[in-house]
């Protein structure tokens, strides 16, 4: 397969022309990929030159960086080893909350990393919930860490199911084996945000996405930077100071707003809360548990075992 | 192969999963290894002795005994009768071994090959 680099505008206009011969093309993110024509079109502004398996550098996007990455970690692997009624850990989603309108002064608070962070200390057979698997993913995350598209694909292959097929126009979602399917990862990754979700309404949040924290005011968030210290989980203070926060994704904090803020939308400020609190204590004890085997030699969580 | 693996858990980890999340045979198992795989909870198996020519893959480990029923009933591996009593499966085993990093026992789940 021979690999072109694009601008935004050329890969536009080689859909266009593929679109117009009526031949199949995968469409990814920032990638297009044409089997008959033998060609993958990159978005320049994404592609970065990248090791592959015999070690030879090549431009990829940050999904084929994170499949080589995952290739070379568990070389010949063919399936992670789930069973198909785990397909429904796949519906867990990122924690989400936002409640009443608030101005005054308050702290944005963000995991640095936070899905590699997470993942890091895991594995790609992770067992849902709060098991130990065998295929550690910290070589995997130590590759990435230094390229945040690369690093955060990572969650998306390990629950891609389908890719998009386009001819003529009609786009069409296709089935495809993906070796590194887990839905008992995506679920572990999502169960600790939710916990540290947790924590953070625990301590007066008053926002949430996935992971970032806005709180009004900086004693409670003091707590909440104890709480992630404890837990060795590296963060930043994004912004503080004059907090105007309108509704879901439309604030300002600081210097920093959001597209929908600047924008001036008034949209209708409905609640959202899909935090799920029931077992944080249990996942943040676990997440305890993966950090210590992680910091241990061996690395791997059912290792270094012996009978009772 | 160091002669300390061949007679301890590590060794039929070490043995059932290469890495690659494929099943492989394992033979040979001592029976005194064997018997250590134990029924915990609810969840039991017909075979409380592991065959020796058992094709076996470690499924996961878990601190928790629950947390491993809960991980089997999420994939559909255990059954259940209509009078809510769990039905035996005779290919889930269940080794309770010790975490020297954690200092805490784990239960290592361990699935037959022809299960699937």
């Amino acid at each position: 397969m021979h690999t072109e680099l694009m601008t935004e505008s050329e890969l536009k206009a080689l859909v266009e022309e593929l679109s117009r011969r009526g031949v199949w093309y995968t469409l990814g993110l920032s990638v297009v990929t044409c089997k008959a024509l033998n060609v993958r079109a990159i978005d320049v502004n994404v592609a970065k030159t990248w090791p592959n398996l015999a070690g030879d550098r090549e431009p990829m996007s940050p999904g084929q960086a994170a499949k080589t990455e995952l290739a070379r970690a568990f070389p010949g692997l063919r399936r992670v080893g789930w069973r198909r009624d785990h397909v429904k850990l796949f519906d867990w989603r990122s924690p989400l909350y936002f409640d009443v309108p608030y101005q005054g002064a308050g702290v944005y608070v963000d995991l640095k990393a936070a899905y590699c962070q997470i993942y890091r200390n895991l594995w790609l057979d992770t067992p849902f919930p709060r098991g130990f698997g065998t295929l550690s993913l910290s070589p995997v995350a130590d590759s990435l860490q230094d390229w945040k598209a690369a690093r955060n694909a990572v969650m998306g292959i390990v629950r891609s199911r389908t890719i998009t097929g386009c001819r003529s126009g009609k786009r069409q979602e296709i089935s495809v084996t993906n070796h590194f399917l887990s839905p008992g990862l995506w679920a572990t990754v999502q169960a600790i945000l939710h916990a540290v979700a947790t924590t953070a309404l625990e301590h007066g949040a008053i926002y949430i996405n996935t992971d970032g924290y806005m709180f009004p005011d900086y004693e409670k968030a003091l707590g909440f930077l104890d709480f992630l210290n404890d837990l060795n989980l590296k963060h930043e203070i994004r912004d503080s100071g004059v907090i105007d926060l309108r509704g879901w994704n439309n604030y300002q904090i600081g210097r920093t707003s959001t597209a929908l803020y600047r924008m001036g939308r008034s949209l209708p400020n409905e609640k959202i809360n899909n935090v799920k609190t029931g077992d944080a204590g249990r996942w943040l004890q676990y997440l305890r548990r993966t950090h210590t085997l992680a910091m241990a030699p061996a690395g791997n969580g059912a290792g270094a075992t012996k009978p009772e | 192969m160091p002669e300390e693996f061949e007679t301890t858990p590590e060794w039929i980890r070490r043995t059932a999963d290469d890495g690659t999340g494929e099943l492989d045979s394992v033979s040979g198992i001592e029976a005194d290894i064997a018997a250590q795989f134990e029924i915990i909870g609810t969840v039991v198996t017909d075979e409380v002795d592991l065959p020796v020519d058992a094709g076996i893959r470690l499924n996961g480990s878990f601190t928790n005994p629950e947390d491993a029923i809960e991980y089997l009933e999420g994939g559909g591996m255990i059954a259940y009768d209509r009078d809510g009593s769990p039905i035996s499966l005779p290919w889930v085993y269940f080794l309770k071994t010790f975490n020297d990093i954690l200092q805490e026992p784990v239960w290592q789940v361990y699935v037959r090959d022809h299960s699937d």
